[in-house]
């Protein structure tokens, strides 16, 4: 036991913060927990310990632990971006877009070529209804990712779903159509471009893409999403067999709100 | 997209139309959309109403919400209003409807429903009493409507328990004939709206039910140990109810048989029109946490539901959103009725574009209206020209229905700010900062009527408020604008209104219905613009009267009354 003590005090924060964040990597979030704990407990203020144990408290379904981790790190490093950035996101994830603005916008100062702040920070002004800001921050996110990637992609994606919404079909074709390049196994990218197509009234493509997107891992984009755009778009297409088919699919699946 | 075009250009539209003659179908308003309309809307009013005090109009009445602890869910829904004329003075009256008690609630002091007396001139006098219209029950809703066709308006009270039918006796008083009319059914009903179903010439009533509901169901929704209003997803749906009107004073549950009764929903709004020009009046509901439902009338009393066929039901993405207050308008002038749904913060409120197929698309997006309503939670909404332009303008009462929304999260707020869109005839621009000092402040609004209370041609506006005073909002502005008012007389709901100003011609189709909880004027302000008279007024009237009139170069600012067949009064 004494021996085990005397380890643990060997090996040292850095290290099992280290541990934690391979094991985090690697899913072992019981072993990650452990890990991070041990770090804080000998470090209370070691500020990438307290975001990675938020984010393991996110997963855990524990917000409070969270923003409580989150808070002590921000003030113990007001300057650490990963810090604000995480604070941010954990505040956009729990709906409250207005406390997300003010972190995220520190994290973009103290790190202005990285694009996921100015990502969120789009998405937050885009959920608070502001559409000049958020139009402007998913360009700007954008022109921060000029390599292809699926987080290029998915910022893509946000902004043609954005586009979308505002009825620029167009615009939005053509984001969308680029994020398939930069990741073409995004379902997301497949179904929010056959909901353009859908609205610029070429049903055949958008059948095609829905169809398509089904086949792609399930991450963001449910099964029954695509189903009841399936329907929707064979119902317009004149298919009533498979418009049934794909509702039915739809109304099997659990009903979901936006709320 | 504009909203007009030339006298020429409508021709063709009118060919198999003259004055007095009738027509069986209804036919469609003819217009190009891509004519440009004449009327400048560049000059918009610098304020729109301004907020008569309980000081100045004297209604001293408060809405009650029975707020407790337990947080029970009617506690969060009411109140409705309503803008009518009882006694057929010419004046628009106020009718307020309060809680009261339920097996969740026993009150301290007695609450009551207010009718005020509009005494022309600003002012209106608590005739509750003599009336004999208080309620007495957990009261939400309403809807006025002269049901038995006797010339006199009637009120249906909707509350947790029950209906209230009063017949109105034409000496200022009322009478409960809820019994004796086969209304007497226990419920959880909101919206209702009197219309003809079957083009019969009565008027029949759709009622919404809500949740199945009693005290013994009410759930603990807590938050951090808090209780909350639930969500209405975690109660069971409903089926709501249509009755046919006998013309003898009692009405007939034909729920099973028209169809309706074998959609279970949650009903908050309803708005009966006409989708597809057919003459025959569809209804579309706003369900809350479940998909909205579009009723189409398929005649002989037999309706289809094609919500999802008609892309009305779901979200984009194929979520059921909270669907509350309701309204059909044609708002781009093409002739077809377009359906608007008020729903809670971060769904967007919905504004469906008619396609001419029996289907939707919404525009809430590109006609601006869905980021500007991102955070706010809609209940009262109303399409109606408030700046006399000729184009329907949008207002909307809103508040979360949660009190406790802020303990939760900072974006959102129980008491919100009134919204108002003006109609620029492409789109919807937001002028609430122009709407007046009401507009400043924030509100636990839920029911809104619209309706003249002064007569000046200009429509105004009541807001029900959740556990307080209700809202009076005049509106105040004056341009160059020129109006006419109609009262149309007899079975109106189904009637069609186009008229022409400097050769722009616009059109309302009478809808019943609309908004949350509540009933407005049932006049209609024909905005005319800088037109110094109408070339022409035309009432196709509904399809059980089969008849059409038409006026010739009709003078502005006054009302006139009309009745099928006669002349204008």
């Amino acid at each position: 036991m004494i021996l085990l003590l005397a380890l643990q005090l060997a090996v040292g924060p850095a290290q099992h913060y280290e541990n934690a964040k391979q094991d985090f990597a690697q899913h072992k979030f019981d072993d990650a927990v452990s890990e991070v704990n041990a770090a804080l407990h000998e470090s209370p203020y070691m500020v990438p310990a307290l975001v990675l144990k938020a984010r393991l408290a996110q997963f855990a379904h524990r917000p409070d632990v969270a923003k409580s981790c989150l808070i002590t790190a921000v003030i113990a490093d007001p300057t650490s971006e990963e810090a604000q950035f995480f604070l941010g996101v954990f505040y956009y994830t729990q709906n409250d877009f207005k406390l997300a603005i003010s972190p995220l916008e520190t994290a973009r100062t103290l790190s202005p070529k990285r694009p996921l702040p100015v990502f969120y920070l789009a998405m937050s002004h885009e959920a608070l209804g502001d559409a000049t800001q958020a139009g402007e921050l998913y360009q700007q996110a954008e022109n921060l990712s000029p390599d292809k990637s699926p987080q290029s992609a998915s910022i893509l994606v946000a902004n043609g779903r954005f586009l979308l919404g505002m009825g620029r079909y167009k615009e939005s074709i053509e984001k969308v159509r680029r994020a398939i390049e930069d990741d073409p196994q995004s379902r997301d990218a497949h179904y929010e471009l056959a909901k353009g197509q859908d609205g610029e009234g070429d049903f055949e493509n958008a059948a095609r893409e829905g169809e398509l997107a089904l086949t792609l891992p399930e991450l963001g984009t449910s099964d029954a999403q695509i189903h009841f755009l399936l329907a929707k778009l064979y119902t317009k297409l004149k298919k009533p067999d498979l418009a049934k088919a794909n509702m039915e699919k739809f109304q099997a699946a659990p009903q979901t709100t936006v709320r | 997209m504009a909203l007009a075009i030339s006298r020429r250009n409508f021709v063709t539209g009118l060919a198999a139309l003259s004055a007095g003659t009738w027509n069986s179908r209804a036919l469609p308003i003819l217009r190009n959309p891509s004519q440009g309309a004449s009327i400048d809307s560049e000059k918009l009013p610098e304020q729109y109403f301004e907020t008569w005090t309980a000081q100045k109009t004297g209604i001293t009445w408060k809405h009650d919400n029975a707020i407790s602890a337990i947080r029970y869910l009617p506690e969060s829904m009411g109140p409705g209003v309503a803008i009518f004329d009882y006694d057929n003075d010419g004046w628009m009256d106020l009718y307020f409807v309060n809680s009261g008690p339920a097996d969740f609630f026993h009150p301290a002091k007695p609450l009551r429903n207010a009718l005020y007396h509009n005494n022309r001139d600003g002012t209106f006098t608590d005739v509750t009493e003599k009336a004999g219209v208080a309620g007495g029950d957990f009261g939400i809703g309403v809807a006025a409507a002269d049901y038995d066709g006797d010339g006199w308006i009637d009120l249906l009270v909707t509350t947790y328990g029950r209906m209230i039918l009063y017949h109105n006796n034409h000496d200022g008083t009322f009478t409960d004939v809820t019994k004796a009319a086969g209304l007497d059914e226990p419920g959880l009903f909101t919206s209702a709206v009197f219309f003809d179903s079957d083009n019969s010439g009565l008027l029949d009533l759709f009622v919404c039910h809500f949740v199945k509901y009693n005290k013994s169901l009410e759930r603990d929704c807590s938050t951090n140990g808090v209780r909350h209003y639930c969500y209405p997803k975690t109660f069971d749906p409903w089926p709501s109810r249509l009755y046919k009107n006998n013309g003898n004073g009692t009405f007939t549950d034909i729920s099973a048989s028209s169809g309706i009764g074998k959609h279970f929903g949650k009903g908050f709004g309803v708005v009966a029109t006409d989708i597809n020009n057919d003459g025959l009046l569809d209804l579309f509901v706003a369900n809350d946490s479940v998909c909205n439902f579009l009723y189409l009338n398929k005649g002989g009393g037999k309706f289809e539901e094609i919500g999802f066929e008609a892309g009305v039901a779901y979200s984009a993405d194929g979520a059921a959103r909270s669907g509350m207050g309701v309204d059909a308008i044609d708002y781009d002038g093409d002739g077809r009725q377009d359906l608007f749904v008020a729903n809670i913060s971060r769904e967007r409120y919905s504004l469906y574009h008619n396609s001419g197929d029996d289907t939707f698309q919404d525009v809430a997006g590109p006609t601006g209206i869905g980021m500007a309503t991102m955070m706010d939670a809609g209940w009262g909404c109303r399409f109606v020209d408030f700046d006399l332009d000729g184009r329907p303008d949008l207002i909307l009462a809103n508040g979360h229905p949660d009190d406790l929304i802020e303990s939760i999260t900072s974006s959102l707020q129980y008491r919100e700010p009134l919204l108002l869109f003006h109609n620029n005839g492409k789109g919807f621009d937001n002028l609430s900062a122009r709407g007046g000092p009401a507009f400043k402040e924030s509100y636990p609004a839920r029911g809104l009527a619209v309706g003249d209370l002064d007569n000046d041609g200009h429509v105004d506006v009541v807001v029900g408020i959740s556990g307080g005073a209700p809202l009076v909002l005049h509106n105040v502005v004056r341009n160059s604008n020129h109006w006419i008012g109609l009262n149309l007389t007899g079975l109106v709901v189904g009637a069609r209104i186009t008229w022409s100003a400097n050769g722009v011609v616009h059109g309302i189709f009478k809808r019943g219905g609309g908004s949350y909880l509540s009933s407005c004027d049932p006049r209609d302000v024909l905005g005319l613009g800088p037109a110094e008279y109408a070339d022409w007024i035309q009432v196709q009237w509904p399809a059980a009267i089969k008849r059409t009139d038409r006026f010739e170069h009709v003078l502005p600012g006054r009302y006139y009354t009309l009745e099928p067949g006669g002349k204008l009064l």
